[in-house]
């Protein structure tokens, strides 16, 4: 049972290191700062992560492919003041109410946030079709096509706002995209669907191993497991549902919407990574571009798709910077590249492509959320945050690197 | 010791876990003379080329090395070592880069200084005393990406000669150039042994030995078998040397009766994509029979492998010539669609282009076959894994689950993966390009073994094997190719190590048909 223990530990070592930084992060700040347990703040940390989470899950895929998309930053910040734009100058409200005379204000309301919101998503996308169309049937360098997009969508940005903030008052529904809290009674629904899902799975694979004599762990682990998450989850919500606390008002009581938003898409990205043909192609062209190629891999394709993807996850996340900023400013977006792009490195993505996982990049960046909240509550100054993120990252991946060495 | 021996290499033996590479290996070249060195593929001119340039430093190899009056004893810190001793070496491959000048490229790593920035006047002039030294019609301002393959060489060589070589070597440095690009190189070669340096001559093409060479040593085995001055020698002879050996007990002999003719090959030709000036392929036609095992011999730099990368639509477009299967015309432009027609490549270099080495066994083997069990959204596992364990068990991969990267396991085991994942693809002609290269002596057993198997089972199978024995103990009928051309099929019992390497040497042509 220990060997066995020892085993699975050892093979997962790098998922379990990374836990265990956030834990040591969380513990850290805690007792430096009680406010870093503080109902409010945990609320809050995963909100905020949730726009540099999202694109890191389309970030994986491109750097497990040899590549790098720079322009991510300033591209949701283009999304994000088109967004505030078509809100502010009532872009899509106006006509809909004259199409639709009948139409109540709250329905025209929401009609118009869905509408944007479609938009967006798709303006996100055509992002990615130009780069992507550029990367893969031009050839030119990943670096380079986003690194001249970067310089475009600044302008993009510029141009839109024409220099001032576009504030966002009129839309109530679009803002609750990002600053919404759902209803405490679908927090507990969510753990109890987490739960019948984790152990369904449990037992699952482990029927279908022993169908095919995979060795198999000892069921206390994985039920440990799959109860240990569920347990983060239950707590996560008891939390946020502030469920202890009866003077809270019923308005701070709920999950975030943009967490759940999150939570869906690193399980959608998660699971395409490892279920699809697109996941498993994307790892083969980056392990060994000639051996997918003599595989028959149509390599073209599959790259343009990641960047179409990466696009349209950079859309999600400009959806969700205008809402949780309430307005679309000039410098929206502006290193959330460097955020991004440092998460998933932080989460174990090694840039020379092929390995990654959206786990890992998910974790990586609460890391970076945590220690820069954590640096915040403490007062230490925004100067040296930069500086303390940055050796953060560089000695994660030293830390990694001489681990692999002493293996090899 | 004789004042006019430069070089003298004397009783050198290297051995490998398994194998010895070199056996009392002992070489006297003369100053001044140009000394030829050859052998079959294998037969341990690579070895000793890395013993002379320290890849492998003094100590791992028995026996002496003396040049010019010292003993050489090279550590393995950089090849600066055995450059300031006096060795340069030419390299097949070329070491340039493209984007430098001639003259940077030359002085790489030595240029003349001015204080601490670069005397670059110094250089350009002389890299261009260098060039017309010898005769070099390049410029040394040009960029290396602007010159031919065959000027690239020169330049490679006029970069030894800067380092005032006492002995010059040049490992095969004709398999890239045209016949008119040979010429020039010839003509070179002569006047640097006007000009007194010493140079050490491999190659594979047996008639250039007759063009330059004072001296030739033949190589085999990890032998040196005779050194002869070269006009005593003809190509003839030279051959017998080199193949002169008993054929072993190593092959299992398959019970097969190949079937008909399904997949024919006539008149193809092809350009290198990189060196469009040149012609790789320059009229191959053969045919393949179902169940049969179709041998491709030749020499290094023959087409073998430009020719079935081609075959598998990955490598210079047909400038002419038909592929026909079944009697129908089929055009092959991409991998994707040479699978689709059943052509299946296990392709020369198992690690760079066979396998995804960080990813597992099972990964590797359903890559070219996921289309099979994945829908739009899903791949299903348990097909995956079912099928993919029936082919490891029946080609009895060893490995303690199909979930280790491939990375860890041996050669001849990654050999199967690869196998494995072509054989999954289902096709119709299995085409192994040197499927046994690097892989110990049981494990190829067993891969002869299982290709014997799948010819009894109707497959059509080409194999490239750099190894004559091989070649004779596994095929059915034996294509040669000779400088890009098919130079004819033996049948396999016509066939002798002899006439191959008269056909792949170019001294016995296939007549016209």
């Amino acid at each position: 049972m220990l060997a066995t223990l020892v085993d699975t530990f050892r093979r997962n070592l790098r998922s379990y290191i990374l836990l265990m930084a956030l834990l040591a992060i969380w513990i850290g700040f805690g007792i430096a700062t009680p406010a870093f347990y503080s109902a409010d703040h945990i609320q809050n940390v995963l909100t905020q992560m949730a726009i540099i989470g999202i694109m890191a899950c389309g970030m994986v895929f491109v750097i497990v492919t040899g590549g790098i998309d720079l322009s991510v930053g300033f591209g949701a910040g283009f999304v994000s003041v088109v967004a505030a734009a078509l809100l502010y100058f009532n872009t899509i409200t106006k006509p809909l109410a004259a199409l639709f005379p009948h139409m109540t204000p709250g329905t025209l309301e929401v009609v118009s946030a869905v509408v944007i919101v479609l938009l967006c998503l798709l303006l996100g996308a055509l992002i990615g079709v130009f780069q992507g169309f550029i990367i893969a049937f031009l050839a030119v360098p990943p670096f380079i096509t986003t690194l001249g997009g970067m310089f475009i969508f600044k302008s993009g940005i510029l141009m839109v706002t024409k220099g001032k903030s576009l504030f966002i008052s009129s839309n109530d529904t679009y803002k609750y995209i990002a600053q919404g809290l759902l209803p405490p009674m679908f927090g507990y629904v969510l753990v109890a669907l987490v739960a019948v899902v984790l152990f369904t799975m449990v037992f699952r694979s482990r029927a279908r191993k022993q169908k095919y004599g995979i060795e198999l762990p000892h069921i206390a682990l994985d039920l440990a497991k799959a109860g240990f998450f569920t347990l983060i989850v239950l707590g996560y919500v008891l939390v946020v549902n502030r469920a202890f606390d009866h003077e809270a008002d019923a308005s701070i009581r709920g999950v975030p919407f943009l967490v759940v938003i999150l939570a869906l898409i690193g399980l959608l990205m998660s699971y395409i990574s490892t279920n699809t043909r697109f996941g498993r192609y994307a790892y083969a062209i980056g392990g060994n571009r000639d051996a997918a190629r003599l595989s028959g891999i149509n390599i073209r394709k599959y790259l343009f798709g990641i960047y179409v993807t990466m696009g349209a996850l950079m859309g999600v996340s400009g959806i969700a910077l205008a809402a949780y900023v309430g307005s679309g400013t000039t410098g929206a977006g502006g290193g959330y590249e460097l955020d991004v792009i440092a998460s998933c490195i932080l989460g174990g993505t090694s840039t020379l492509g092929g390995e990654g996982t959206i786990f890992g990049a998910i974790i990586g960046a609460l890391i970076m959320q945590s220690l820069g909240n954590g640096l915040q509550m403490m007062n230490v100054n925004s100067n040296v945050q930069y500086l303390i993120k940055g050796l953060v990252l560089i000695l994660a991946v030293w830390a990694d690197i001489s681990m692999k060495k002493k293996k090899g | 010791m004789d004042q006019d021996l430069i070089l003298d290499i004397s009783g050198v033996s290297k051995t490998f876990p398994g194998v010895n590479a070199l056996t009392d290996v002992s070489i006297q070249v003369r100053r001044g003379e140009i000394h030829g060195l050859c052998g079959e593929n294998g037969a341990g001119k690579s070895t000793l080329m890395k013993i002379l340039c320290g890849v492998y430093p003094h100590g791992t190899y028995t026996g002496t090395i003396q040049l010019d009056g010292h003993e050489l004893k090279l550590g393995n810190t950089s090849i600066r070592e055995a450059i300031d001793e006096g060795i340069a070496i030419v390299y097949q491959e070329l070491t340039l880069i493209p984007n430098m000048t001639v003259g940077e490229n030359i002085f790489l790593g030595k240029e003349p200084r001015n204080g601490v920035a670069i005397d670059w006047d110094r250089l350009y002039a002389e890299t261009a005393a260098l060039l017309k030294r010898f005769k070099l019609d390049i410029s040394p301002h040009a960029l290396i990406k602007d010159l031919g393959v065959g000027q690239m060489q020169m330049t490679e060589i006029a970069k030894a000669l800067s380092e005032h070589a006492k002995v010059l070597i040049l490992d095969e440095p004709t398999s890239a150039l045209s016949a008119a690009e040979v010429d020039k190189l010839m003509q070179i070669l002569v006047t640097l042994k006007a000009e007194g340096v010493t140079c050490l001559y491999i190659s594979h093409k047996l008639e250039e030995f007759f063009r330059t060479t004072d001296t030739v040593s033949v190589l085999r085995d990890g032998r040196v078998v005779t050194t002869l001055p070269t006009p005593k020698l003809t190509v003839a002879k030279m051959v017998n040397l080199m193949v002169g050996r008993e054929m072993t007990e190593r092959f299992p002999k398959g019970e097969r009766q190949p079937g008909e003719v399904f997949f024919q090959v006539a008149g193809l030709h092809a350009l290198d994509p990189k060196n469009p000036s040149r012609e790789v392929l320059k009229g191959v036609d053969f045919d393949l029979r179902k169940g049969e095992i179709l041998g491709i011999a030749g020499l290094m730099g023959s087409g073998r492998t430009e020719l079935v990368t081609t075959l598998f639509g990955e490598y210079g477009e047909l400038t002419a010539g038909t592929i026909l299967l079944d009697g129908q015309e089929i055009r092959i432009r991409s991998a994707r669609q040479a699978m689709d027609h059943g052509i299946s490549l296990v392709p020369e270099d198992r690690k760079g282009q066979g396998l995804v080495l960080r990813q597992t066994i099972l990964e590797n083997i359903s890559l070219p076959n996921l289309d099979r069990f994945a829908s739009f959204m899903r791949i299903d596992h348990d097909a995956e894994l079912s099928e993919a364990r029936s082919f490891a068990r029946s080609l009895s991969i060893k490995a303690p689950s199909l979930q280790v990267p491939v990375e860890t396991l041996s050669g001849g085991n990654q050999q199967k993966v690869v196998i494995s994942k072509w054989l999954m693809s289902e096709p119709r002609i299995l085409i192994l390009d040197d499927p046994t290269r690097g892989i110990d002596v049981g494990a190829k057993f067993e891969i002869y073994k299982l290709m014997n198997h799948l010819a009894e089972s109707g497959f059509g199978i080409i194999m490239i094997s750099s190894e004559l024995e091989e070649v004779l103990g596994m095929s059915d009928r034996v294509m040669v190719m000779w400088e890009g051309r098919s130079n004819g099929t033996l049948e396999i019992a016509e066939a002798t190590q002899e006439k191959i390497m008269a056909r792949a040497t170019g001294i016995e042509l296939a007549q016209e048909s």
